[in-house]
């Protein structure tokens, strides 16, 4: 089963500490969100869990292997990473960004097997953008552009998934569908990591919230009780009547 | 790309050698070709094997490397305006060449040349690189590809200056506006190991380009092991430029205008257009050296770099107005 350890990790942008150290530990099934106001850390934290920033200490290890000692390639099958810049540099076709999702298994001179093929298709039928498959990139709206970026993170059907505020562009039902594929994959077994602003969506479908603030983590623990009315107002700065309840909206189909 | 389209950019490549082989301000060397199959020989065989045969060979190499490089560039920068000449390799390179041939060290071997426009080119892709960094917007990338230039052309500029004597400065500044009219066997020995292991190369990791499009961390996080891909830009275009330039001189344009032409056909993926791009390149490049031979007056020969200048600076500005307009 599938477990990720963040132990003691801190990161430095620049000579200044983005991160103090910071340990977190997740396994498959769970999908744990990160929120805190702008320049937390939230997203430090997902490149040192996605090995894409080497911590100044500590370590982090999938599965009890340190990230440092897999090669590229084999991290990038285990973990997939959607970055909150989702531009994209080539008017590129969509289902050929879609496919990029298998550039870790592709060998050379070697065409998609059915196996990546099958991922592309079943990424973009969950993602709800099968029927933009041959359209340009640049041509989408943002909202498009945004869900086209997370079938190409599905598209890898890795068993770790770091989401970079995947929700940000997104109008509130396609904020929900979004929501509910984290759910879907992580019931599917993978480890789901989030950033995400939308506290209440936040605490409506994750299993535990990580609260950060200034490269700390000040509170983690389960959806309904990590965020405290006191902790909203001293991260935050803001106060919610009657307490944060989870979004309730509904898909009408 | 489809099967279909790289055939025929095949066939193009290989339609503008045999052009270039064969055609001449003075009719054809059909009847030579002929004189060769049979084993026979005569002035026009010994043109045909000793002068036009290296001649389109470099061309189709010299193209090759261009395109080649200049497709990986714009893949690698994500930025349509990347060019070995734009961006300043070319000028590397030159100063490189220029540096051995002023310093006489051809007296030690002839391979010092190309040696040293590869060198050059080496030193130019990393200054870019320092310079511009791989998130360069298409300013700073011009920007960085101009100060390269400056700097590799002043130094040609000092060395001609200190030249000792007229007909090495002319030597100098012929071969600068680039030519494929002294090409000879030599030349082709020296320069194909060089151009053949750049485009290798580059050939070996383009598969790293579509990812890098997503932006660095992104493809990062895809398995592409970025310092390992920017040290094959740089020594996979350093080759690719440096041999040709070592041979031919400063060529520019092909390198940005092969890439552009092929980009619809590829449906945009920078990985898709490393390969046609090096056929393309092949083709154009013996179609503008056969210009040449045919627009050049009696005596008053018409440079190849002149030519590709003259053609390509109009697209150039070209290119750099529509990308203003996407900008805003």
């Amino acid at each position: 089963m599938t477990r990720l350890v963040l132990h003691n990790v801190s990161a430095r942008y620049e000579g200044a500490l983005a991160l103090e150290p910071a340990s977190l530990e997740a396994e498959a099934g769970r999908v744990v969100a990160l929120v805190g106001p702008n320049g937390a850390g939230k997203s430090t934290l997902l490149r040192l869990a996605g090995g894409l920033l080497m911590p100044e200490t500590g370590s982090v290890a999938l599965d009890g292997q340190p990230l440092a000692t897999l090669s590229d390639r084999a991290r990038a099958r285990r973990i997939a990473y959607l970055a909150a810049d989702q531009a994209v540099a080539w008017s590129l076709q969509v289902e050929r960004l879609v496919a990029l999702g298998r550039a870790p298994f592709l060998q050379p001179l070697r065409r998609l097997s059915e196996r990546d093929t099958d991922a592309i298709t079943q990424a973009m039928r969950t993602a709800d953008i099968a029927h933009l498959a041959d359209r340009r990139v640049d041509t989408l709206s943002s909202g498009e552009r945004a869900r086209a970026q997370l079938a190409r993170v599905l598209a890898t059907r890795a068993d770790v998934v770091l989401l970079d505020e995947p929700i940000a562009a997104l109008d509130p039902r396609h904020q929900l569908r979004v929501m509910d594929i984290v759910r879907a994959i992580a019931k599917q077994g993978a480890l789901v990591i989030m950033a995400i602003h939308a506290l209440d969506l936040a605490v409506r479908y994750a299993d535990e919230i990580v609260v950060m603030a200034d490269g700390h983590i000040r509170a983690s623990g389960p959806a309904g009780t990590s965020l405290s009315p006191d902790l909203l107002a001293e991260v935050f700065g803001i106060c919610i009547d009657g307490g944060l309840q989870p979004n309730s909206a509904r898909l009408i189909d | 790309m489809k099967a279909l389209h790289l055939m025929l950019l095949l066939g193009l490549a290989i339609l503008a050698f045999g052009f270039n082989l064969l055609v001449g301000r003075d009719g054809s060397l059909l009847a030579a070709l002929m004189q060769v199959a049979r084993g026979e020989t005569s002035l026009g065989t010994q043109i045909l094997v000793e002068l036009r045969l290296p001649r389109s060979l470099l061309g189709a190499l010299v193209g090759a490397g261009l395109g080649t490089s200049g497709a990986a560039l714009q893949g690698f920068f994500r930025n349509p305006l990347a060019d070995p000449g734009i961006v300043g390799v070319t000028a590397s390179s030159g100063l490189g060449a220029v540096v051995a041939l002023y310093f006489g060290l051809t007296s030690l071997s002839l391979l010092m040349v190309p040696i040293a426009a590869t060198l050059g080119g080496l030193v130019g892709v990393s200054a870019l690189l320092l310079l511009a960094g791989p998130r360069a917007s298409s300013t700073t990338l011009i920007l960085s590809g101009v100060a390269v230039s400056a700097v590799a052309s002043a130094g040609t500029a000092l060395l001609m200056n200190l030249s000792p004597n007229p007909w090495a400065l002319a030597e100098i500044a012929y071969w600068l506006m680039g030519s494929l009219a002294d090409a000879s066997w030599n030349e082709v020995r020296f320069a194909t190991p060089l151009i053949l292991v750049g485009l290798l190369i580059l050939v070996l990791v383009r598969n790293d380009l579509d990812p890098l499009s997503l932006g660095e961390e992104t493809a990062r996080s895809l398995g592409v092991n970025l310092p390992r891909l920017r040290l094959a830009i740089v020594l996979g275009s350093a080759l690719a430029v440096g041999g040709g330039v070592a041979v031919a001189g400063a060529i520019g344009f092909i390198g940005l205008v092969v890439p552009h032409v092929l980009r619809p056909f590829v449906a945009s993926r920078p990985t898709a257009l490393v390969l046609p791009s090096a056929l393309a390149g092949a083709a154009l490049l013996n179609l503008a050296d056969l210009g040449t031979r045919l627009l050049s007056g009696p005596g008053i020969p018409l440079y190849l770099g002149v030519l590709t200048a003259l053609l390509g600076a109009p697209f150039f500005v070209w290119l750099v107005r529509r990308q203003q307009g996407r900008a805003l």
